[in-house]
């Protein structure tokens, strides 16, 4: 009897089993957009107060760099003054190396320092409308050789020479020129790792281009925390942010695979020898999720599934990037096969995500302007170099 | 005692049959699983109208876009159609999205109209190259859909297979797709009711137009709008309408009769020696012309770069390129079965004097003009040489260097030239920027010939007979384009599509 009343189960669950199967599975439930959301507190003030204090210590950072390139500078202009008949890096490099490689050690960590708090923060001023003109002034534009629709923004040097639209001043300019992989950029090529050979960056700058890039860029940095302090962020600039920054892993995974940093590249490249890549990446996540985690009371008054689904999102994403750059900043080299999956794999979690922060903000009823033009100057830039006094290197 | 669970067991099993053939017929079919734009897909943009698609043509039966969710991926139907799947993998619909080439022609385009809806303008490529992309959403200027498996697929299964009507003469991925309303794909449900899903999926003893040429044209007739960049529509693929006119729309010999069957330039061959139309035999290998994204014997893995990556579902690398490289004989065979070439010289020749010949080219494959396409890119020429009995050569049109991938600026050259509105030459394929077009040589219709006069002066010394050797040369782009956009350091090679020599006396 027992076994009759087991066997009757079984074809019971089986027969539910094949109907579960068989029943047609229902349509996707996306709610339309809420239509009376009541107001609910986002602290865009941590936002802002975040911003600026990213953009204080990046303005920071390059007005040291700027002190390092104008003694620098003053330097080689003491040099020339005093031995006219000498080179002037030749005879920096010949007789004050320690001096030389200490105050170019300087640059290069005032150059970092100032690059990854700016990659903290791109998140937010490569996003919002106001402030996305300082990401291509200060980090991603093109040089007007690459583009013909490149910023317009003038560098006048020293010497007289004017560079019209020369690209960024981070991978562009400065990155190049402290680290010697653009040849006019180069004042004398050493050895100085001190290993008998000239590697890749081993060269000191060119002083002119050192100075009036340097200066520029804390011009430029200086008039970003000026933007920051000024803007005021809105649940638009917020989600604008996310939307449009979360789904550029591809793009930096990509610079990433052709950099130095991933092995059995031979590069060609000028930029992105300084940093890994994989720094802008966590950078960019680490400023939208901190976005995000102060605007969630609006997500989740509007849909907490939804709210949950993005922060496990923002959780899951941030993880796989930054295991990857722990990785790399262990001591493991990835392949670019490797680079080019792990990329795969981010751009399709970054994808949902974003397209979850879309949802999301159709159902806080946030507007968002597709065609909304960024804020940009009335006139071109123009950056006039300031010349230090001669002075011998300490 | 014994027999009693068995019985049971019977009664259960026979409910349980019962049940499931009543799931399949009774139950309600599923819900439409279409999209709304703005509820479902918000931030979309739509800047002309309230078709999510504009400016393509392709639509969805019921207007919504798609929840790429609810398709199967060509992988998911390799389960049960491995043979097709192994067709189609090794094909160029396969990769009409992910192809490098079309990529960077897609880049060029976007951004030469930045700031100009250039990405809502990318729809109206995408209508043919990148459907399911299309259709869900992912085609906007904010991302606001999740990615999907079947966006790395081109022109997927899913995607032919659910077509219930075409617009050919409109073009521009004129197809009606009920995409929204699958039946089930279950794979329970499938086995269970084979014949209802092969009326789901559209198969041809359905539906006629999946057998139709209607079906091709609705993406091999290339119109731009109005949308892209203002004036007249323009223009640009006119393949479907070439084979209308032709008589091989006549004989009811349509697209997928050739371009389908397992061995097209067999088809050609029994077509043209018996004059009967050979019995339909399909094969999803859609043979064309790319003859370069199936050359798995290019150096450096270039084809696995130049297809966007490995391909979808379960093939071995090794499998997959021996697939490819069938695939390209079965190119290169239908491109030597398209034209035949003769050459009309005289018997002989004196020294110091002009000889004049004249070599025809006859289109005696394609049931379209030849060539056909994307004529800004694809393009056929011809080379003429004539060298005396010591091996001088004193006449060569039509040189090719394969160092620079140059072709010689005076040969016979059936192409496209397209111009932007300065009159600068178009040579990296953006389209948007076109203002207008000549031909160098009018392309030849199907069935119709066009004959090149070609003279020189034959030299004092030379030793006859003279050697008169004529090659008709097909290539699938131009090395600007692989150059300057692509920034390849590859020179594409050309194809030999037929050769014909002649012998001429010197008296």
């Amino acid at each position: 009897m027992k076994k009759n009343w087991i066997t009757s189960l079984t074809g019971i669950l089986t027969l539910s089993l094949i109907l579960a199967s068989c029943a047609p599975q229902a349509a996707p439930t996306v709610d339309s957009a809420s239509t009376d959301i009541p107001a609910a507190q986002a602290d865009l003030s941590a936002v802002k107060a975040y911003a600026v204090d990213q953009a204080s210590r990046m303005q920071e950072a390059t007005a040291s760099l700027r002190a390092g390139a104008e003694k620098y500078y003053a330097a080689i202009e003491q040099i020339k003054a005093d031995h006219p008949d000498s080179n002037p890096y030749e005879y920096l490099w010949a007789n004050h190396p320690e001096a030389a490689k200490t105050l170019l050690d300087k640059m290069r960590a005032d150059w970092l320092e100032a690059h990854t708090h700016y990659e903290l923060n791109e998140g937010i001023i490569a996003g919002v409308p106001a402030l996305a003109y300082y990401d291509g002034w200060l980090d991603a534009g093109a040089s007007a050789s690459e583009d013909p629709e490149a910023i317009q923004w003038t560098l006048k040097l020293a010497d007289g020479t004017t560079l019209e639209s020369p690209g960024n001043f981070f991978h562009t300019l400065t990155e190049p020129i402290l680290y010697g992989t653009v040849e006019k950029y180069v004042g004398l090529a050493v050895d100085l790792n001190g290993d008998g050979s000239l590697g890749l960056g081993e060269a000191l700058p060119e002083g002119e281009i050192l100075l009036a890039s340097a200066q520029g860029l804390d011009i430029a940095a200086q008039q970003t925390l000026d933007a920051v302090n000024a803007w005021e962020p809105t649940l638009e600039d917020a989600f604008m942010a996310m939307i449009t920054m979360i789904p550029t892993m591809n793009e930096y995974f990509e610079q990433w695979k052709l950099s130095t940093f991933v092995s059995g590249n031979n590069f060609e490249g000028t930029g992105f020898i300084a940093a890994s890549r994989l720094l802008d990446v966590t950078g960019i996540l680490q400023g939208l999720d901190l976005t995000y985690d102060n605007i969630r009371p609006v997500v989740a008054n509007a849909d907490p599934a939804l709210d949950t689904q993005i922060d496990a999102g923002f959780a899951d994403l941030v993880k796989y990037v930054n295991d990857l750059f722990d990785k790399e900043k262990a001591g493991t080299v990835f392949t670019p096969e490797e680079a080019d999956a792990f990329g795969t794999e981010a751009q399709d979690k970054a994808t949902a995500l974003a397209a979850l922060v879309a949802q999301a903000a159709a159902k806080a009823n946030i507007p968002l302007n597709l065609e909304a033009e960024g804020w940009s100057p009335d006139a071109p830039p123009v950056i006039e170099v300031t010349v230090p006094a001669p002075a011998p290197i300490e | 005692m014994r027999s009693k669970p068995i019985r049971y067991l019977f009664i259960g099993g026979a409910l349980t049959l019962i049940a499931f053939i009543a799931a399949v017929f009774l139950l309600p079919k599923p819900q439409g699983t279409g999209l709304t734009v703005g509820e479902d897909v918000p931030f979309y943009s739509m800047p002309w109208n309230d078709n999510p698609f504009a400016p393509g043509n392709l639509h969805t039966a019921d207007g919504k876009m798609l929840d790429a969710k609810h398709i199967p991926t060509a992988e998911f139907c390799a389960q049960c159609h491995d043979k097709e799947y192994r067709e189609w993998v090794s094909s160029i619909h396969s990769v009409t999205g992910p192809d490098i080439l079309y990529e960077t022609a897609i880049s060029n385009n976007e951004v030469a109209h930045k700031n100009r809806l250039g990405t809502e303008k990318i729809r109206w490529c995408d209508s043919c190259h990148e459907p399911v992309n299309l259709l869900m959403g992912e085609i906007n200027p904010l991302a606001v859909v999740g990615p999907s498996e079947a966006t790395a697929e081109g022109t997927t299964c899913i995607i032919c297979h659910t077509a219930v009507q075409a617009d050919p003469l409109g073009g521009n991925g004129g197809l009606t797709l009920n995409i929204n309303n699958l039946n089930n794909y279950n794979e329970a449900l499938i086995m269970a009711a084979p014949s209802e899903h092969a009326v789901s999926m559209q198969a041809k003893t359905h539906n006629p137009l999946m057998g139709s040429s209607d079906f091709c044209g609705a993406c091999h007739t290339e119109i731009r709008p109005v949308e892209i960049n203002g004036g007249e529509p323009m223009l640009l693929q006119n393949t479907y309408k070439e084979w209308q006119e032709s008589e091989y729309a006549e004989k009811n010999i349509q697209c997928q009769d050739c371009h389908m069957h397992p061995d097209p330039a067999a088809y050609i061959s029994q077509l043209n020696e018996s004059g009967q139309i050979p019995e339909r035999i399909v094969s999803h290998r859609f043979v064309g012309v790319n003859y370069l994204l199936t050359d798995s014997n290019l150096p450096s893995n270039l084809v696995t770069f130049l297809r966007g990556g490995l391909p979808p579902g379960d093939i071995s690398t090794d499998e997959w390129k021996a697939d490819l490289l069938e695939q390209n004989r079965l190119i290169r065979d239908l491109l030597q079965a398209a034209a035949t070439l003769s050459v009309s010289a005289p018997e002989s020749v004196s020294p110091n004097s002009e000889a004049t010949l004249n070599v025809t080219i006859a289109n005696t494959g394609a049931g379209h003009n030849l060539p056909t396409g994307a004529l800004d890119q694809r393009h056929m020429w011809l080379e003429v040489k004539v060298t005396d009995a010591a091996g001088k050569v004193i006449y060569h049109s039509g040189a090719f260097d394969d160092k620079t991938g140059k072709i010689d600026p005076n040969a016979v050259i059936y192409i496209k030239v397209l111009k932007d509105k300065n009159g600068e030459v178009i040579n990296e394929h953006i389209l948007f920027n076109a203002e207008s077009y000549t031909y160098t040589r009018n392309p030849i219709p199907a069935n119709a010939s066009d004959t090149l006069p070609y003279a020189f002066t034959v030299p004092a010394d030379a030793q006859g007979p003279l050697t008169v050797e004529t090659t008709l040369w097909y290539r699938l782009a131009l090395q600007e384009f692989v150059t300057y956009s692509l920034n390849l350091d590859v020179i594409i090679p050309p194809v030999m599509m037929e050769r014909a020599v002649a012998e001429i006396e010197i008296k």
